[in-house]
């Protein structure tokens, strides 16, 4: 599934002051690619991707998820394409605290009235997949760091959504952790053809994508292809 | 599916979930227990002053008696008392019956003279009947056998100024229409509330059967019931029963007979209304106070529930079925522990009150299911309005707004 923003701008009013959180960005994802949006802090790197994701409305300007546009659709329209096509990971995981790990995996299945059968079979093998099956019936609070984003991976990834955006997945964590997380997203975007857009600082994240977005005050500067990094 | 995560919301956050209930079940509790108390005191009102000292369960008497008590009291009256009262002493339900011969006359110690609208009782039957008849009583004591007795009322007594122990003269018009005269000594004094003391005069049935020329004749036949609470069910039968055997008669119950009953119990139950709807609007409001913060404190949740797919409705419909969880427990605690409560004093023997004329007023809470029902209805409704807004103002997040949010 590809996604396409065309002079995107996203503006915030803070009383009398008007901040341009975006300045128009134009940008095309296709599906399988794995992108990194990087920037200063404060560049528009979470407020473009929530556009990109379909979870916040652009000021200005278009978005087109899979060439349908969707900048028209209701809410109720818009949730429903985020729960079938869209994964959202955050930097502190947001999970469902009073859920149990698989409650918190089924949740997005419940939604979408996945029956009870089907439902098991893919919230056991989504947990197998992020390495927490055993852990299936524990309180999200009795997690390490790690483990949550784990969780928080399996609920994005146990719909299997075309697309996966993620918030600075690793800043909560360690780098021993954050490691394990890269390599398992790197993982679902290999084996999967899962994109994967990130927001991130890190810079272990930077060096494996294929591609490198940079935003400053708004704006992206700069693309950077794989080819490029690579050679 | 979100009846799950709407428990253990609740249940994470104990204190202020205790705290809503509490509010919920003292609310409900207060409702239906005042509900019932006002109940067990208007059945109190109604079975200490009326049914059991002068009006009974239900009445039978002539059809026309009502109709043409002052025109001719005497003939519109039950021509074979005895044998009518034996088979309504048959009839399902009735504990017990008798027969009571309203008697019209003059009375005078001699000097002074005063009308007088009396019963004529049969004594054992009245004993039975109308347990309560004796407490009536202030001064001398009840009827015996002697036909010459008489009972009086006490402002009847005092405006001929006579006391126990004195005679007087008792003038009627028979049956046929002669005039006869009896003198009767007064061996008690009755007075009550609600009770007829400034015309009430007293004497043995049979006495009085033979005085108006009227044998085996009684104006009315008082019941007293196996189960009080389903008296109008028996009186029904009882009506029934009658037509079927061709008796002139009509049936009255004692929410007929009794004066104001209807208009007593429906104050009694705009009270119990009332204090109901003030209660729910205060614990309406403790709902939706803690709904909204609830829904504050949970907007990174709200949020990330909408990241997820999940659409403004159903987080609505989340917050909504809390509220009602909410309003659902608190209602079965309350009835549980307020049906408790009632029976627990009912059982033992009630709660005492000093009344006037230092008579003991004894309340037993008896469950009013129509004020139970609307604390119960009430508690659901207020619930789901309380949650409402809460749960309306949730759906209204910006997701990215709420995510982001320190
Ligand atoms: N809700 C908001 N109200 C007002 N201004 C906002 C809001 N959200 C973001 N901004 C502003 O928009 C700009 C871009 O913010 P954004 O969160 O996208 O930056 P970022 O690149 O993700 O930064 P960081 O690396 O710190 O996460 C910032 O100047 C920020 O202050
Ligand atoms: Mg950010």
């Amino acid at each position: 599934m590809s996604i396409r923003i065309a002079s995107v701008t996203k503006q915030y009013q803070l009383g009398m002051t008007t901040v341009n959180a975006l300045r128009g960005i134009s940008l095309k994802i296709e599906q399988g690619e794995f992108v990194a949006l990087v920037g200063p802090s404060g560049s528009g790197k979470s407020t473009a991707l929530h556009i990109l994701g379909a979870l916040d409305r652009p000021t200005s300007g278009e978005v087109w998820i899979q060439e349908t546009p969707v900048t028209q659709m209701s809410d109720k329209q818009l949730a429903r394409l985020r729960r079938e096509h869209i994964g959202f990971i955050f930097q502190s995981f947001h999970l469902i605290p009073v859920l149990s790990v698989y409650g918190n995996v089924e949740f997005p299945l419940l939604l979408m009235k996945t029956p009870k059968q089907e439902r098991r079979e893919r919230v056991m093998a989504t947990l197998e997949c992020v390495g927490l099956a055993d852990r299936a019936q524990h309180k999200t609070e009795e997690l390490s760091g790690g483990q949550r984003q784990r969780v928080a991976i399996a609920r994005a990834l146990v719909t299997r959504p075309s697309i996966i955006l993620s918030d600075e997945p690793t800043a909560n964590l360690d780098s021993q952790n954050g490691k394990g997380i890269i390599d398992l997203m790197q993982k679902l975007n290999e084996e999967q053809r899962v994109t994967l857009v990130f927001a991130t600082h890190d810079a272990s994240i930077v060096s494996r994508a294929k591609r490198i977005v940079h935003i400053l005050d708004g704006a992206i500067v700069e693309e950077v292809p794989a080819s490029v990094l690579q050679g | 599916m979100f009846l799950n995560i709407a428990f253990q919301n609740l249940w994470r956050n104990k204190r202020r979930t205790l705290f809503t209930e509490l509010a919920i079940v003292f609310g409900v509790v207060v409702v239906i227990f005042t509900g019932a108390f006002l109940k067990g005191m208007f059945r109190f009102w109604a079975q200490d002053v009326f049914i059991s000292a002068t009006t009974g369960a239900f009445q039978i008497e002539h059809q026309k008696y009502r109709a043409e008590s002052t025109l001719d009291p005497l003939g519109t009256t039950l021509t074979n008392g005895a044998e009518l009262i034996a088979s309504v002493e048959r009839m399902p339900g009735v504990q017990a019956a008798y027969g009571e011969l309203r008697i019209v006359g003059i009375v005078s110690n001699g000097s002074r003279s005063d009308v007088f609208d009396g019963r004529g009782v049969d004594r054992d039957g009245q004993g039975r009947v109308l347990p309560g008849s004796d407490d009536l009583i202030r001064a001398g004591r009840s009827l015996r056998d002697d036909p010459n007795e008489v009972v009086l009322g006490q402002l009847l007594a005092d405006k001929l100024g006579v006391a126990v122990g004195d005679q007087v003269a008792i003038v009627v018009r028979t049956l046929q229409g002669g005039i006869d005269l009896m003198y009767g000594k007064v061996v008690g004094v009755k007075s009550g509330s609600h009770f007829p003391s400034a015309t009430y005069l007293e004497m043995n049935l049979s006495r009085a059967q033979k005085f108006l020329r009227m044998p085996n004749r009684v104006s009315q036949i008082l019941v007293k019931t196996r189960e009080f609470d389903r008296s109008v069910e028996y009186a029904e039968t009882a009506a029934a029963k009658l037509k079927d055997a061709g008796q002139p008669v009509i049936v009255r119950n004692y929410t007929e007979l009794i004066p104001m009953y209807v208009t007593v119990g429906s104050v009694f139950k705009l009270i119990a209304t009332t204090i109901s709807l003030i209660l729910f609007v205060i614990i309406g409001l403790g709902i939706a106070n803690a709904m909204f913060v609830a829904i504050r404190e949970r907007r990174k949740e709200i949020g990330t529930l909408l990241a997820i797919g999940m659409e403004p409705f159903q987080t609505r419909r989340l917050f909504l079925l809390e509220g009602v969880l909410i309003g659902l427990l608190g209602a079965v605690i309350g009835l549980v522990l307020a049906v408790g409560l009632a029976h627990a004093i009912s059982a033992h023997g009630g709660l005492r009150f000093d009344g006037p004329d230092s008579a003991i007023i004894t309340v037993l809470p008896r469950i009013d299911w129509s004020i139970t029902g609307l604390a119960l209805g009430l508690s659901f409704v207020i619930s789901i309005v309380a949650s409402w807004f809460p749960a309306a103002a949730s759906a209204k997040l910006n997701p990215v707004e709420a995510l982001t949010e320190a």
